[in-house]
């Protein structure tokens, strides 16, 4: 045999032989908290750390869903209580940072990411479970909320107590809770010396290190369809968050009415079955995937560029898939979909 | 590098994408219908054995049915339904769980598949 065949030989072997190492450790555990599945994966974590930042993780899990909840009791449903008022009160810790910066993703977005319109979002029967026959409100009940024009821009803050000065307001943090409970969910691994994980929560995920000497591997799942879509890999530090109209809705005489509502219609957005976007932070990640979502198929590329999104990639309901060229870069599809579409905001 | 050395390399550098997609791929053909609840460790339940099983919540007892290679959660004490009404599940990657009730169930392949899957 020559040189170059042993070379080519001993390649294949290598990498073939390569394939029976044994998997670094990882630790996977599952919890129940903000209306969906949270999924915790660990790497090169020992089993004393580990079994410490999951029972920490889990508690403030629960503390946050129960604080941050729009309309059961917490510190946000007596912000909830209060606001209407009109007059001065003190706000729960975790509350006034959450408001300060959500009003300003909430400008940058064009109102159309916007937590204030928690009456509307309620009129539509989205807080609490759905009824046996759900059916859309009234338009002249949905048009009285929107003329109101409830924003968060409505609730002033000095130090620690806010008023608001639109009796309309009312928060509905929605997926944003989410991705505030993840971010600070991957703070607190970070200080407990925990360097790769991934905590994913239903539509909001984030991943810090990587998994031994590969990144972490990401399937995505299909808007619509069973199994998985695309894939992404994942490392450094790096939030990945959908906003898809199939997390909640209801059908109502053949007519499908999801849980994302525009604030400018009061209705349910058109146009955009998912929004996907990538970015160092999950809680911006998922106010920009909502507010895109609102914008739809002609004016998401807009709502991206105001929001510093450079990796985005939306979704329509017959498969077309319009992605930004660095998110291109990025995703993989594993299944082709109908029409895919590069996009520079 | 002799005729029969290039057919060789060729061979091997042919297999890599085949070992590729088994060790890193998508997690193959649906195998198991993986089982968690909030307390207990996973439970891997064969899609080619059809049967009835019942897992215990703190709401109370919810049945996973398995029938031809697919999974559904056939009977659950919440009270929406919803996971019920999502019905079969059969490919890999897909998932369903009964909140309330904190059990989850999901298509797993062989393969090492996916860290985690993002919905």
């Amino acid at each position: 045999m020559t040189r170059a065949g042993s070379l080519v030989l001993g390649a294949a072997a290598l990498v073939l032989s390569s394939c029976g190492e044994p998997e670094p450790e990882v630790h996977e555990a599952q919890f129940f908290a903000f209306g969906t599945v949270v999924e915790i994966v660990l790497h090169g974590v020992d089993a004393d750390t580990r079994e410490k930042v999951l029972d920490e993780l889990e508690a403030d899990l629960e503390y946050q869903h129960r604080a941050w909840h729009a309309w059961e009791p917490g510190a946000l449903g007596r912000v909830n209580e209060l606001l209407p008022a009109g007059g001065w009160f003190s706000a729960g810790p975790s509350i006034l940072p959450m408001v300060r910066e959500a009003a300003e993703l909430s400008r940058m977005s064009g109102y159309r990411f916007n937590p204030a319109i928690g009456r509307l979002v309620g009129l539509w029967g989205f807080h609490g479970e759905p009824g046996d026959e759900p059916a859309p409100p009234e338009d002249e009940a949905i048009q009285e909320l929107v003329a109101q024009e409830p924003t968060l821009d409505d609730i002033e803050i000095d130090n620690i107590r806010m008023r608001g000065h639109n009796p309309a307001v009312q928060i509905d943090f929605g997926g944003y809770a989410k991705g505030t409970a993840i971010d600070q969910a991957i703070a607190q691994l970070r200080r407990s010396g925990v360097e790769h994980a991934i905590v994913n929560m239903g539509g909001d995920l984030r991943a810090i290190g990587q998994r031994g000497e590969r990144p972490w591997r990401i399937g995505i799942r299909h808007p619509t369809d069973e199994g998985v879509f695309a894939s992404i890999e994942l490392s450094g530090d790096e939030a990945l968050v959908t906003s898809g109209t199939y997390e909640r809705a209801f059908e109502y005489e053949g007519e499908r009415f999801h849980h994302i509502i525009d604030p400018a219609t009061g209705y349910p957005a058109r146009g955009l079955e998912s929004v996907t976007v990538l970015h160092d932070e999950a809680a911006a990640a998922d106010a920009a995937a909502t507010a895109m979502l609102v914008a739809g198929p002609e004016e998401w590329p807009e709502v991206a560029r105001a929001m510093d999104m450079t990796h985005a990639m939306a979704i329509n309901e017959e498969g077309v898939v319009w992605i930004t060229p660095p998110m291109r870069q990025r995703i993989t599809f594993e299944v082709e979909p109908a029409r895919v579409e590069e996009v520079t905001p | 590098m002799t005729r029969g050395d290039f057919l060789v390399a060729l061979l091997s550098l042919g297999a890599l994408p085949m070992v590729y997609r088994a060790q890193w791929g998508r997690g193959g053909e649906a195998a198991f219908a993986l089982v968690r609840t909030a307390d207990a460790t996973p439970s891997r339940l064969p899609l080619d054995q059809s049967g009835r099983h019942v897992v215990p919540g703190p709401l109370g007892e919810t049945i996973i049915e398995i029938e031809q290679g697919r999974a559904r959660i056939a009977a659950s004490p919440c009270t929406n339904q919803s996971c019920v009404r999502a019905g079969w599940i059969e490919h890999t990657g897909a998932a369903t769980a009964c909140i309330p009730n904190r059990i989850s169930l999901r298509i797993d392949g062989h393969g090492p598949g996916f860290d985690t899957l993002h919905y």
